[in-house]
């Protein structure tokens, strides 16, 4: 990313951005004052997103708590828009489906997954990490080339997550457990992510 | 950069840092594991111009230790060595000989070399783990010619271009601009 490619503008800004008519297919992010719009990403990390929401669909279909919600949801999450990879929204804090873009609330959890760490978007996952911290979003930072899932929990210490541990719902998804191994089996080392 | 795949102890850790061939390496630990803390000459100068604002700083207000990226602090059990660390006497009246300082900062300064993969994937994991402590972080990325202030308790913020940059109630009237900052870079 270079100086001249930001895109740096407040959030009204934004929200007209987004609606421009040569922006209708394309997903933005707006992150610490800055524009970043979602690319295709690489089949390990896909691969893992759709691990983590099929075991989170099929443990919400014995438990029935909430939705899980596909790539592509936006959420406003202290005032700025994020598009999480998965995301987890209880019936307790969200009702309706809203039929909007970004939902005005921030989701129960976040779960992102690093392509690699050196995407300009992806860059700026530590500040997202800390603003959905704030907002009391629980956070799981998924790493494919290491193998590990980063769990963030408001108030909490967060906790590094290898093969051989569990990881687990918590207060959020009692009862939820996905083994680490069971979410990377198969995908190839890589340092970048 | 990743030296040892499994989970290693803080004891563990602190033997292997005083090992000879590791004698002029920085190490942090980070979510159970070694990373070696690298740098590039432009993350070095803009290291270098941030202790030289905040030292003149301290000249005229000496009211705190200003530690350079050679020196490690304790942060929620890991070992953590930000490129600038500022703590107050009031915290700590006296200068210490140990590795890592047993407090953790109340600045904490991370200048980015972005063009490094390893250095983005754990700064979510020490930003929190500073937060927690009550640390200020100042994330510095040259390439992005922006500054990451993280504070506990509230939003993160994003200095550029013409803002500037206060001490807060930590460093009172320490005003920095951005630009004074990146200046030091020449491309």
């Amino acid at each position: 990313m270079t100086l001249k490619d930001r895109f740096i503008m407040t959030d009204d800004e934004f929200d007209v951005f987004v609606k421009r008519e040569e922006n209708a297919a394309r997903s933005f992010e707006y992150i610490g004052g800055e524009v970043f719009e979602k690319m295709v990403s690489n089949d390990a990390a896909t691969y893992v997103v759709s691990q983590i929401q099929g075991f989170l669909f099929v443990y919400l279909l014995s438990h029935k708590r909430g939705r899980v919600l596909a790539d592509n949801t936006g959420y406003v999450v202290m005032g700025e828009r994020y598009i999480p990879d998965v995301s987890y929204i209880s019936y307790e804090k969200h009702p309706d489906i809203l039929g909007v873009a970004y939902r005005p609330d921030p989701p129960d959890l976040a779960v992102e997954v690093v392509s690699s760490a050196r995407n300009s978007e992806q860059v700026m996952l530590h500040v997202k990490v800390q603003n959905y911290l704030l907002a009391g979003t629980v956070v799981w930072v998924a790493h494919p080339g290491k193998r590990q899932v980063d769990v963030f929990e408001p108030g909490k210490k967060p906790l590094t997550l290898r093969e051989g541990d569990t990881l687990t719902g918590g207060d959020l998804l009692p009862g939820f457990k996905l083994a680490i191994r069971t979410i990377f089996e198969g995908l190839p080392e890589n340092d970048e992510t | 950069m990743t030296l040892q795949e499994r989970f290693v102890t803080v004891e563990e850790f602190e033997a292997f840092i005083k090992r000879p061939e590791n004698a002029d390496k920085r190490f942090e630990h980070i979510g159970g594991e070694i990373y070696e803390v690298p740098t590039n000459q432009i993350a070095s100068q803009v290291t270098a111009r941030l202790l030289l604002l905040i030292g003149m700083y301290l000249l005229k207000h000496d009211i705190g230790h200003l530690t350079g990226p050679d020196h490690g602090y304790v942060v929620a059990g890991e070992r953590y060595a930000p490129d600038v660390g500022f703590i107050s006497y009031e915290k700590m009246p006296h200068s210490t000989k140990a590795w890592f300082t047993p407090l953790p900062p109340e600045l904490a300064v991370k200048v980015v070399s972005s063009d490094r993969a390893d250095e983005n994937k754990k700064l979510s994991v020490k930003v929190t783990n500073f937060l927690s402590t009550g640390a200020v972080v100042w994330v510095v990325r040259p390439q992005e010619r922006h500054i990451e202030v993280h504070a506990p308790g509230a939003p993160v913020a994003i200095y550029r271009d013409d803002d500037t940059l206060d001490g807060g109630q930590l460093l009172p009237e320490l005003s920095i601009k951005v630009s004074d900052i990146f200046s030091v870079i020449k491309d």
